[in-house]
């Protein structure tokens, strides 16, 4: 009687075992499979694509879309582009945020809580309500089609959070030493520079990868305030590539390749400061 | 120790300055255009009208059907996603589970992949007739459910615009979750099981309470973020067809971008920001009471 019942407790166990298992598989796939979809698409054909049948895999083997992104599309550059801005962004972004969180949290200003809750407070003026200001205003300081307007509009939706991100890393560092080290008598400013920027490291690393993230996805500024291939980022690009006939899925699936591959090298390289970042964002906020 | 004078403040100086230069000034611009008539189709037009803009949004033919779609679309969307968060966060937290790491990182990918790029793969998948959707439908026998047009059919659009934004933004809240999952005190789920405690009494009585508070602040930052966004609904339909999918930002850009009425558009921004104003911060007292 006993024995029955326990063996009937490890088959109920097994049973959500193999059912937990199944919902991780199903889980992934759902998530992973559109990145397979799109790969796939861009490596064949597209009689292959646009067919009756379905091929999981390339039944044959091309490298025709990436040159005509590279070649006819000017994909190179568009890449440098956009690598560009992003990587300014994050410097704009980290020359502004370091000195400021330094103040609030290792300084104390008076009036820090109400500083932070402002920045917090910024972070709801959402992006749609400011691209018409700020197409005006980048239009009558002639910036519009320049990496400049592009950095400086991009600084709006990663300033608030990077600092949020940055201050409470700064918050964590350990006073004593700041305090020795002003005892010592070293300058509010050297102690930035000496202590709190390498002790900082990781946080302004993850605030790095953060902003990097946030330049690289934006369509909406860039789509509004770019018209020509000089400046023009891949998000926006990739939306032109589908052709004038909208069947150039090779195309499409190609330069939607090539913008992700960044994101997925920044992923694998960063993905704990990544999700540190996230949580310490909301667990702790 | 160390002084505190008002040298201090110098380290906020290019922080304020950034604040002023990206945000106030943008801010009190666009509230100020609101105020005004102005077309640049017409370079000399620019003149004072008061609320006439929100007068004339009020009266606006899409003014409720898109504040509806844009009520709908932010509604189902952070209800799914939270859903589909937490049970994913359950699921990977499961001791069953190994390589938790990597599991997690894959999920987070649709995430971290920028908007524009998610919104094509998904238009490409759900493609009439060759897209991956209707094949894979007809290939499992779902033969008339593979008819379907999906982002061109009027009641099917806004189903589709939200579920592809749920995919994309679902990430968010299983990663979140997780980590406060692992807040919560393993003492609670033992003295609850000595209790006698159920598995879904535990889950009500101690999981749901143990994640109340980032729950609060994830589901107030999507509801902003989903109902002013643009990129989703703009790259998937651009608002069609005939409107049906139409939602305040699609149409704020198209007054802006199209029709160069800069002045009305930014009544919508305006008329935006005050609904958030208005229901954000009840939103989050009331999950986090």
């Amino acid at each position: 009687m006993h024995a029955r019942s326990l063996s009937g407790y490890a088959s109920a166990r097994r049973a959500v075992q193999a059912a937990t298992i199944f919902l991780v598989v199903l889980l992934l796939v759902v998530v992973v499979f559109p990145f397979f979809w799109m790969v796939s698409a861009s490596i064949r054909p597209d009689m292959y694509t646009v067919s009756d049948k379905l091929y999981l895999l390339p039944p044959k083997l091309t490298a025709e879309h990436y040159v005509n992104v590279f070649v006819n599309a000017n994909l190179g550059r568009i890449f440098f582009n956009t690598s560009l801005v992003s990587l300014s962004t994050v410097a704009t972004c980290l020359v502004v945020i370091v000195p400021a969180a330094y103040a609030i949290a290792i300084l104390r200003v008076r009036g820090s809580a109400l500083i932070s809750r402002l920045v917090l407070s910024l972070q709801m003026i959402p992006g749609i309500m400011l691209v018409v200001p700020l197409y005006i205003i980048l239009r009558s300081f002639h910036l519009l089609n320049t990496y400049y307007g592009l950095i400086v509009s991009y600084t709006t939706f990663t300033i608030p959070f990077c600092f949020l991100l940055a201050s409470s890393y700064y918050r964590s560092l350990p006073m004593e030493l700041f305090e020795s080290a002003f005892i010592d008598g070293a300058s509010r400013f050297e102690a930035m520079i000496r202590i709190a920027v390498p002790l900082s490291a990781p946080g302004l690393m993850t605030t790095g990868v953060y902003a990097f993230l946030l330049s690289w996805s934006d369509f909406l500024f860039a789509n509004t305030f770019t018209s020509s291939i000089a400046t023009r980022t891949l998000t926006v690009e990739v939306t032109h590539l589908l052709g004038n006939w909208g069947q150039q899925w090779g195309d499409l699936t190609a330069g939607a390749t090539v913008t992700t591959v960044p994101v997925l090298i920044v992923f694998v390289l960063a993905h704990r400061y990544i999700v540190e970042g996230l949580t310490a964002g909301a667990v702790k906020g | 120790m160390m002084k505190r004078d008002g040298t201090s403040y110098l380290y906020f100086l290019p922080l304020a300055l950034f604040i002023a230069l990206i945000y106030l000034y943008p801010f009190a611009s666009a509230v100020s255009l609101s105020l005004h008539d102005v077309n640049y189709l017409e370079p000399g037009r620019h003149r004072f009208v008061g609320l006439g803009n929100f007068l004339r949004l009020l009266g606006d033919p899409l003014f409720v059907p898109a504040t509806e779609h844009s009520v709908v679309f932010t509604v189902g969307s952070v209800v799914f996603e939270y859903l589909v968060g937490l049970s994913s966060a359950l699921v990977l937290n499961s001791p069953f589970v190994g390589l938790k790491n990597v599991s997690k990182a894959l999920v987070l990918l649709p995430w971290a992949v920028p908007i524009a790029i998610n919104s094509l793969i998904w238009q490409f998948m759900l493609s009439p007739d060759f897209g991956f959707i209707d094949q894979f439908l007809s290939l499992i026998g779902f033969r008339s459910l593979s008819e379907a047009t999906w982002l061109t059919n009027l009641s099917l659009v806004m189903p589709t615009v939200i579920a592809v934004n749920v995919w994309r933004s679902f990430p968010f809240y299983t990663i979140v979750l997780t980590a406060g999952l692992a807040t919560i005190p393993r003492e609670l789920y033992e003295a609850a099981e000595v209790d006698g405690a159920a598995r879904f009494s535990r889950f009500w009585h101690v999981t749901l309470p143990g994640i109340r508070r980032v729950s609060a602040v994830i589901v107030t930052f999507h509801v902003i973020w989903t109902f002013t966004n643009f990129d989703v609904i703009y790259l998937l339909t651009d608002g069609g067809p005939l409107h049906a999918s139409e939602v305040l930002p699609t149409v704020l850009y198209h007054q802006a971008f199209v029709q160069f009425d800069m002045g009305y558009a930014s009544s919508i921004g305006v008329f935006l920001l005050g609904v958030l104003s208005l229901t954000a911060g009840p939103l989050y007292s009331r999950l986090n009471r």
